[in-house]
This record gives C-alpha cells, sequence and structure tokens, in this order.
C-alpha cells in the first residue's frame, strides 16, 4: 500500500548541442578543481534583461543583438536542470530532494524555457545554479554521500570546510554495514551499529533558514499544521515513531505557550479540520489541527517527502517553543505548576511519561521561570494627545487594548465540565486559553481537577440529545456556544445551545465583509452585537432571570453583582467606543 | 720429545718454499693437541690435577667373595649378557666426565603450566590485579561518556539554547556562521500564497445556508468545466473516430444486410491505373535550356556587389550627418527610455500577478484538488455526528505543491509486461459435466 516509487524524468535525453564547439562549463571546472569559487557571475534571472544597443544608432541601423547564441551566458547559465544538479553534488535524486527541503531551496520556472534547455523545451525542472552551488558547501551533503576518490583518472577533491565531514561520510557505510549484519543474521552486531547510527543536527539550517527569531515565527503556519497532523500519526514504515513522539510533544509544548499567554484570536470548526488563528508576538499564526477521528490514510501522498519536511519543522518548531518559553518567563521544557521543583532527580521513564501525559491533558498552568514573582500589569504607555498628529489614533489603541484584554478574559471565572462525547482536548485548549477553568470525567484522561458532582460548576459541555440527570445549577450547553463565543468575542446567549436545541449556523471568522457585501444575518447580529452591547452577560442575566423560576442558582447574588459591574463599565466607556468600533472591526479584518 | 724427534727420520726439504711446507711432518703435533683436548673436555688436564682429584681412597669394606655354584654362575652370565651395552651403543652413553656445555642456572617448571597455577590462585582468592582494575574503571567512564554524547546526539534532545540569542557571542553558539552566503534571492517564497488557507466559510461543520450554497455552487462549477472537458475530448476523438471494430461493423454493415438483394456484378474497376506516372513531383520539372549561363551568373553577382557598396556609403553617409541631428536622437534615446520604463512597469506588475500562480516546475501541471464538501443529506448539525471529509496530509502535501515548493508527481504504478498464464492443475481439475 505504502510501496509508492514515483515516476521520474530521470533520464533526460540527450540535449541537442549548438553546432558551435562549445566552452566547457566554468562551474563544472570549478568542481573538478576543487577551487571553492563560485559560477562566474550569471545574469540575475529577476532582472530584465532587454538587448539594449549603443543608443548612438537609430534602431534600422543597429547591428544583430547578441542574444545569448551559445548558450554562455545569461539565463542559460543561470539555471540548472535537476539532472546535471545531481550529477554536481554526486548525489542520488532522493538524497538531493532531501537536501533541497532541508536547505529551503526551491526549483523555479524560467521565463524562457528554450533558452535555459539550450534549444529544448522539453520540461525539466530547473534550479538556479547559484543555489545548487551554494549547497554544495552544506556539510550534511557528506552524511549523504558516498566518499569516493578515484585516482588516475581525474582528482576529485570534495569541497569541505567542516570538521564533522567525515562523520557525515559515514551514513552510506553504515547503511552497508547494517545491511550486511542482517543478512548475515547477526542481531548482536546489528544492534550495535544500529545504535551507532551516525546523526546529524539541523540547527544550522534553521539558523541560516531564518536569521530572525520573526522570520521563524511568519513561516511557522506550515510547520505547526505539520507537526500537529503528524502527532496523530500511527507508527508505520513510513512514518517514523521517532517524529510522532516528538511532533506530539512540540505541539503541545506550543499549546500551552498559547494558553499562558493567552494568543489564541479565532477557531473554526470546518469539515475538514480545525483552524486556529493565534496573535504570536505581533504575528498572526493560523494552523489547522485534524479532528480527533480515524483515517484512512491516503495513499497518494509521498510519505518520504513529507516526512523530511517534518524533520526539518520539528528542529524549527522547538528552537521556537524554547525561545517563546524563555521570552515569556516560564520553564523550559515545561513544568507543571503542581510539579514539585526539583524534580530533575529522579528522571525515569515512568516519571517521563506520566509527565507528558499530564502535560498532554492541559489542564494544569506551567512553572514560571522565577517562581515567586507575580506578573505584573503592564500598562501602556501615556502619550499625551497633544503631542500627535493623530490623537484619536491612540485613544483608538486604547480601546483595542482594552478589547483585547477583555477576550482573553472571555471565559475568566466561569468553570466548565467536558462530558465524554465532546472533542476534550480541542475544548480544553479554547477554554483554558481564554482564561476559564475546565475539568473532565477522570476515566477519560488524566488530569481532571474537579468531578461532575462539583456545585461550582457553571457550565457543562455536552453533545446528546437529552441528559437524565441534570444540575440545576448549571447550564448545559453543546461544543458550539465556545467556539461561537470565541469568535463573536462575547459571551453569547446560551439558549441557543442548549440540550437538543436547534443551533444557529458556525460562522467563519476569517471572513471579511467589504462594503456592499452581502452579510448573512447571523453574522450581522454578531457584529452589531459586538459593536452595540459589549458583552453578552446583559442577555445572559436576562435569560437568568427567565430560568430563576426553575433553577436553584447557587451565585445568584455573585452573577447580579457581577453584572451590575459590567453595566458601570459599559457606560463609563460611553458612546465614544461605539463610535470607534466600526472602524476597528475593519482593522481587525485587516490584520486578518 | 727429543726421543722420537732421534727415532725420526729427518727429512731433508727445502723450506723456503711453499710446497716444502707440506711435507714437513706434524703428526706427533697433532696427537699431543688432541690427547690435550681430549683431556680438557674430559675433567682437565691430567698433569695439573692433584692426586685426590685423579684417584679415590677406597674405604669401603672389602666384599665377601660370593660362592659361586653352577646356577648361579650361570645366572650371572645371563645377566651380564643382558646388562652389555653395544659398542656402538655405549658411544651414545652419558659419559659422567663430559661438563655439560652451558649450566641453566635458573631452572624453573614451564611458563604456561606456572602461570596457570597463579591464575588460579588468584581466581580462588577473588582478587583483581592493578590493570583489571583500571580497565574495568575506564570502562566505565567510556561506557558513560559514550551514552552521555549519545543521548545529546540524539535528535529527540530537546533543545536547550537560543538560537537566536543575540547574548551569546558567536564563539558560545553551537551554530556557527556560514562561511558562505547564501544567494540574494534565497529566502524568496516561491509564491505568495499562505501555507494554511483559509477555509471556505460554507466548510464550516455546521454551515450558514448562504455560505453553504456559495461552496456547494463553487463545486458544481468545477464538475462543470470537468464534464465540458471531457466532452470536447470525446467529440474530438471517438465521435469521430470509432473504435476499429465499429467502424469495421459499419462499413460491413450496408453490403451485410443487403446480401442476395441485387446481384453486383458490375464490380468497379480501380481507379489507380488512371493515374498520371509522370507527374509524381509537385515542383515543375527541370529543364535544360532553362540553366543559367555564366555571365549571367557573374552579372548578378556584380549587381549584388554594387547594392551592399552603395547601402554602406549610405549607411556611412548617414552616420556622418548624424550630427546635424542631434535633437532628434535625443529625442529618440528618450522616447526608448520611456518605452523601456513602461514595459518595466507591465513587468513588475505581470510578475506580482504571477506570484500568486503556480508555476509549473515539473513534467506535470499542478492540479487543485477536489474540494470538499459535504451533500445536503450530510450535513449533520452535531459535532458528535461530524465525519470528516478529505485528510489533511493531502490538503498538506497540495499545499506545497500549489506554492511550487516541491514538484507535482504521479505515482508510478507497476504494470504486468505480459498476461500470466492460466493453467489447470491435473490433480484439481474441475470435472466436466
Amino acid at each position: 500500500m505504502f510501496a509508492t516509487t514515483y515516476q521520474e524524468n530521470v533520464k533526460e535525453k540527450p540535449q541537442t548541442k549548438p553546432n558551435k564547439p562549445t566552452k566547457p562549463d566554468a562551474n563544472v571546472i570549478c568542481w573538478v578543481e576543487g577551487i571553492t569559487q563560485c559560477a562566474p557571475p550569471a545574469a540575475d534571472p529577476y532582472e530584465f534583461k532587454s538587448a539594449s544597443p549603443s543608443p548612438q544608432l537609430p534602431f534600422d541601423l543597429q547591428p544583430p543583438t547578441p542574444l545569448s547564441l551559445f548558450y554562455e551566458s545569461g539565463s542559460a547559465t543561470a539555471y540548472i536542470s535537476r539532472n546535471q544538479a545531481i550529477k554536481k553534488l554526486q548525489l542520488n535524486l532522493a538524497d538531493f530532494r532531501r537536501l533541497c527541503i532541508l536547505k529551503g531551496i526551491y526549483p523555479h520556472e524560467p521565463r524562457h524555457k528554450k533558452r535555459v534547455g539550450k534549444g529544448s523545451t522539453a520540461p525539466k525542472t530547473y534550479y538556479f545554479a547559484k543555489d545548487i552551488n551554494y549547497i554544495s558547501h552544506e556539510p550534511i551533503i557528506h552524511k549523504f554521500r558516498e566518499f569516493k576518490r578515484i585516482q588516475g583518472k581525474s582528482k576529485i577533491v570534495y569541497i569541505s570546510h567542516e570538521p564533522i565531514i567525515h562523520k557525515f561520510r559515514e551514513f552510506k557505510h553504515f547503511v552497508r554495514r547494517l545491511k550486511k549484519a542482517i543478512n548475515k543474521r547477526n542481531t548482536d552486531a546489528a544492534n550495535r551499529i544500529r545504535a551507532n547510527k551516525p546523526k546529524y543536527k539541523l540547527d544550522h539550517i534553521v539558523k541560516e533558514r531564518y536569521p530572525s527569531f520573526i522570520d521563524a515565527l511568519r513561516d511557522v503556519d506550515d510547520c505547526l499544521s505539520m507537526c500537529f497532523l503528524f502527532a496523530t500519526f500511527p507508527k508505520t514504515a513510513h512514518t517514523s515513531y521517532d517524529f510522532i513522539l516528538l511532533s506530539r510533544r512540540l505541539t503541545v509544548e506550543f499549546m500551552h505557550y498559547v494558553i499562558a499567554s493567552r494568543s489564541l484570536r479565532k477557531v473554526f470548526i470546518s469539515i475538514k479540520g480545525i483552524y486556529y488563528q493565534a496573535e504570536v508576538m505581533g504575528q498572526t499564526i493560523s494552523w489547522v489541527v485534524p479532528h480527533k477521528l480515524g483515517y484512512d490514510h491516503p495513499t497518494e501522498v509521498d510519505y518520504k517527502i513529507m516526512q523530511t519536511f517534518t524533520e526539518f519543522y520539528t528542529t524549527l518548531l522547538g528552537f521556537v517553543n524554547y525561545k517563546l518559553y524563555t521570552d515569556f518567563n516560564l520553564h523550559y521544557p515545561p513544568k507543571l505548576e503542581l510539579e514539585d521543583q526539583n524534580s530533575t532527580t529522579k528522571v525515569n521513564a515512568e516519571f517521563r511519561e506520566q509527565h507528558e501525559e499530564r502535560l498532554a491533558a492541559l489542564s494544569q498552568s506551567l512553572q514560571t521561570l522565577h517562581a515567586g514573582s507575580e506578573e505584573e500589569e503592564i500598562e501602556m504607555d501615556e502619550f499625551p494627545s497633544e503631542n500627535t498628529d493623530d490623537p484619536d489614533r491612540i485613544e483608538q489603541v486604547k480601546v483595542e487594548a482594552e478589547k483585547l484584554k477583555k477576550l482573553q478574559n472571555l471565559f475568566k471565572g466561569l468553570k466548565f465540565y467536558l462530558s465524554r462525547e465532546v472533542p476534550r482536548e480541542t475544548l480544553v485548549f479554547l477554554i483554558r486559553s481564554f482564561g476559564g477553568e475546565v475539568s473532565w470525567c477522570n476515566t477519560v484522561c488524566v488530569g481532571a481537577t474537579y468531578s461532575e458532582d462539583d456545585e461550582t460548576i457553571t457550565h457543562q459541555i455536552v453533545d446528546r440529545t437529552e441528559m437524565p440527570n441534570q444540575y440545576l445549577s448549571r447550564y448545559y450547553i453543546q461544543p458550539q456556544w465556545v467556539f461561537d463565543c470565541i469568535n463573536s468575542r462575547q459571551l453569547l446567549p446560551v439558549e441557543d445551545y442548549f440540550i437538543g436545541a436547534v443551533l444557529p449556523p458556525h460562522l467563519s471568522p476569517f471572513v471579511e465583509e467589504e462594503e456592499g457585501d452581502y452579510v448573512p444575518p447571523e453574522r450581522k447580529s454578531q457584529l452589531t452585537g459586538q459593536a452595540a452591547t459589549d458583552s453578552g452577560v446583559e442577555v445572559v442575566s436576562d435569560e437568568e432571570e427567565s430560568d430563576d423560576e426553575q433553577e436553584v442558582d447557587n451565585n445568584d447574588d455573585d452573577d447580579d453583582e457581577k453584572n451590575e459591574n459590567q453595566e458601570e463599565e459599559d457606560e463609563s466607556e460611553g458612546n465614544y467606543l461605539h463610535q470607534f468600533n466600526n472602524a476597528i472591526l475593519k482593522k481587525q479584518n485587516n490584520i486578518l | 720429545m727429543e726421543n722420537k724427534q732421534q727415532t725420526r727420520k729427518k727429512l731433508r726439504i727445502s723450506k723456503n718454499k711453499k710446497k716444502g711446507w707440506k711435507k714437513t711432518d706434524i703428526t706427533e703435533v697433532e696427537e699431543f693437541l688432541e690427547d690435550q683436548r681430549l683431556q680438557e673436555r674430559t675433567g682437565g688436564l691430567v698433569a695439573e690435577k692433584k692426586d685426590e682429584q685423579l684417584f679415590i681412597v677406597d674405604k669401603a669394606p672389602e666384599e665377601e667373595p660370593q660362592i659361586q655354584n653352577f646356577f648361579t654362575f650361570q645366572r650371572e652370565k645371563e645377566r651380564r649378557k643382558i646388562q652389555k651395552i653395544l659398542k656402538c651403543h655405549s658411544h651414545l652413553q652419558f659419559d659422567p666426565r663430559i661438563k655439560p656445555a652451558r649450566i641453566a642456572h635458573n631452572l624453573r617448571k614451564p611458563g604456561i603450566e606456572r602461570r596457570h597455577e597463579r591464575v588460579v590462585e588468584r581466581i580462588k582468592s577473588g582478587k583483581k590485579t592493578k590493570t583489571e582494575i583500571q580497565a574495568e574503571k575506564q570502562r566505565r567512564t567510556d561506557r558513560k561518556l559514550k551514552r552521555e554524547t549519545r543521548r545529546k546526539e540524539h535528535r529527540l534532545f530537546k533543545k536547550s539554547y537560543d538560537l537566536w540569542g543575540t547574548e551569546n557571542t558567536e564563539e558560545d553558539l553551537p551554530v556557527k556562521k556560514q562561511k558562505f552566503n547564501p544567494p540574494k534571492h534565497h529566502r524568496e517564497k516561491p509564491t505568495l500564497v499562505s501555507a494554511v488557507e483559509i477555509p471556505h466559510p460554507g466548510a464550516s461543520y455546521n454551515p450558514a445556508f448562504d455560505d453553504y450554497q456559495a461552496l456547494i455552487e463553487k463545486a458544481h462549477n468545477v464538475e462543470v468545466k470537468k464534464t465540458k472537458i471531457e466532452k470536447k475530448i470525446y467529440n474530438a476523438l471517438d465521435a469521430k473516430f470509432k473504435s476499429l471494430d465499429k467502424a469495421e461493423l459499419e462499413k460491413t454493415w450496408l453490403t451485410e444486410m443487403s446480401a442476395g438483394l441485387a446481384d453486383d456484378d458490375a464490380v468497379e474497376d480501380n481507379d489507380i491505373g488512371d493515374l498520371d506516372l509522370d507527374k509524381i513531383s509537385v515542383n515543375p520539372p527541370v529543364q535544360r535550356e532553362k540553366k543559367k549561363t555564366k555571365i549571367q551568373r557573374n552579372k548578378e553577382k556584380k549587381l549584388k556587389q554594387q547594392e551592399k557598396l552603395h547601402h554602406n556609403d549610405k549607411v556611412k553617409k548617414l552616420r556622418a550627418n548624424e550630427i546635424f541631428r542631434l535633437k532628434s536622437i535625443k529625442k529618440e534615446v528618450k522616447e526608448k527610455e520611456k518605452k523601456v520604463e513602461q514595459k518595466k512597469e507591465e513587468r513588475l506588475k505581470r510578475e506580482a500577478k504571477n506570484k500568486t500562480k503556480t508555476r509549473k516546475i515539473g513534467k506535470m501541471k499542478f492540479e487543485e484538488p477536489n474540494l470538499e464538501i459535504k451533500l445536503t443529506d450530510e450535513l449533520e448539525g452535531s459535532l458528535r455526528l461530524l465525519k470528516p471529509e478529505g485528510h489533511l496530509f493531502e490538503d498538506r502535501f497540495k499545499s506545497l505543491q500549489k506554492r511550487s515548493i516541491i514538484e507535482p508527481r504521479v505515482q508510478a504504478r507497476r504494470t504486468r509486461k505480459y498476461k500470466p498464464k492460466v493453467f489447470d492443475k491435473r490433480s484439481h481439475r474441475p470435472e466436466e459435466t
């Protein structure tokens, strides 16, 4: 099923050479003689060079333009076909692919295929010659490449500048030795050889591809999606268990960071998967996570390639996590709050496994690096409004910041309980990243903090048609309430989401409506609700009053107080808020 | 010695020649020396020895002479006979007078035996030697070191340093700066398509009616396009050119159906005979008379040359006169520059537009994946009943292809060269009825 060999155009047709005797390729000479010198300055393929003659002559009297007649310059030398590249680097196709993926080198479609193909327009994969020259200096290459020196014929001196080179050369040797041991059924030797498998690190490549942390953050979308996906995979011949475990660990770490930093903004449950959007260090990051359900694994995908991507992405995510944690003053590797401070001494496999499980439960928050120092509230700098050109802007920013704070504490003070039929991880991640407390039945997963009979639970998330024994002190709601609350940035009235209720549609938060566009009524009500009443608590309170007859609410008094406070706040913000609401909305949409 | 010399006859030989020397009789000297050497070998010179060394005082009491009867005599005789050693053997006997050539002064047991004994002793005592203890220690440290390095080297090892840290100097960082700078375009993305594309709002698990309709329409349009292309291909191929067997059938259909209805004796003659065999070539026939003469050719050549000269003159003149049309040249240059600028702008615009397009970087063209939709009756309002559409792995793979990061490829399917032969085994042949 997984035996995938891919059709390649490995055998390229011999190129029709021009009649004139061509000069030997300068690049090749460099390579053979071992001179660490790049190709002669090739024409920049991005720059359009019109064959501009001297302007002294009128157009009709100009000599014919010398348009790289013999393919010795210009785009003919700027590009290199894949097969040429492979020959030059002395790799096989699979290794070449891996190297390109790791180094972030992509093929490029030339503008003039005929010129690049030296007269042939056959479909080929082309790379920039400069790129190939560049990766020829990569030390990892020696890991893939077998070292051979042909004496007598020509001296092939490898361009090597790293001391790890001889270690890398071992790789093919390692494979050969292992094969031999296996075929001789020498299990001891095979195990020994396997244990001494040559390894390489991709740290320097991460640094090279992303010189600054922000660069890495900008490109982390793909990385996150792939890691979240890989974390759900079973172990097969094509998916290494190492990467699966690593992906899982790293994604859990990332989720913990998002929870701790309260940086989640949007969520969308689509039929394909769950889309998240977060704002980390000013960068909008979106990623997609598969539903936690059984899947048939697709056969049309090249697993080898995808695993190579994952190999790089796990390295990247490891460093990104480290940086995020340390910058946010969190302990890395993550430590749970209730964990013993000095538990580093007893680290056995069982303990580690338990630790990972409890981490993956997402129910506890993490230890900060300097325990004891409480996080201080960061206040915005005061800018006197007279000094700036746009006094409104400062106000605008302030309002925005306040709204953001409100969103981050959307579920603060609410206590959720998850029934066993709802997707636990998704909901825990969402509720916790907006300040809520959450627990579940302890038979479902480790890490439950309180049981179902806790009277202080405010919301129980249920996804079934009926619930025979209900507590009166809490709302029984469907999971969609959580998603919709987050997307509309307010607590929505719960009655639309009761057990058995026909749910309002789950709208995409990623849609940005322009003026004149059609806006569905549900979205409209969301938007207007967001603009007019700043929180849904008011609506909830109405609803509570109506429910009071049926339900015995313990926290009635508290809630009322809360509501009053809320109302006061609303009034204090006043109409000022309404003016900017639309503008801000638009801005938010633009950010997306 | 002198007596002997006297007894022997003196030879009178001249000794001034070498030949004469050989005849000198030295047997006496030789004998003497030989005797002395023998004495030296067998316990030293007799002349130099003391009496005590040479003789032993017999202090043992004298044995009484045995009474011999016939039988004892006989027995003795026998015994002697047995004891008697042959002379040839007696030469091989050890001569106590001869001292051994070298006396070993540290006579011990053979090495292996001794070592073996010692090892047994040591093992019994349970003590370890110094080297053993040291080796064990070294082995332990080595193993520890190896384990540690292996653990550190392991890919799963948690990242323990800040890759982008500014505090660390370059020497401290595990990652050294590359010696080779990447090309300028290195960090440019092939396309501007985002890695995680925003999903269609209709793809929600519980979509709004309009969003859902929009998505369905989109999917419908895709399907319509597909069928259109299919139809076009069908019209161009299958509809025009029927498959061989069908075409054959159609040809013979009329004759077959009308067979016997009328006698068709008059078979039309072939028209091949009517063809003009002379007119095989399209070109007019070559005629000898039309051949150009040498004079004609020369004339043409001359004309050509003249024309060329004329043209060159004209060019030269024009060039010479260009000094007078500086103004217009400037204008031309300006115009041209303007044109170039315009072209550049257009190109940039075009490129910006192309930046979101998928490039064709391999043999195959990128094909958009199928839109994932749920039909109306498959839509469940509940998250519990949701059955996901498509697979994210495929989505990621296609996304990479769409962003021109990897080239689209098609899985190579294995095809058999020949059909496998099928035959029944005799023993398992099904019964024929």
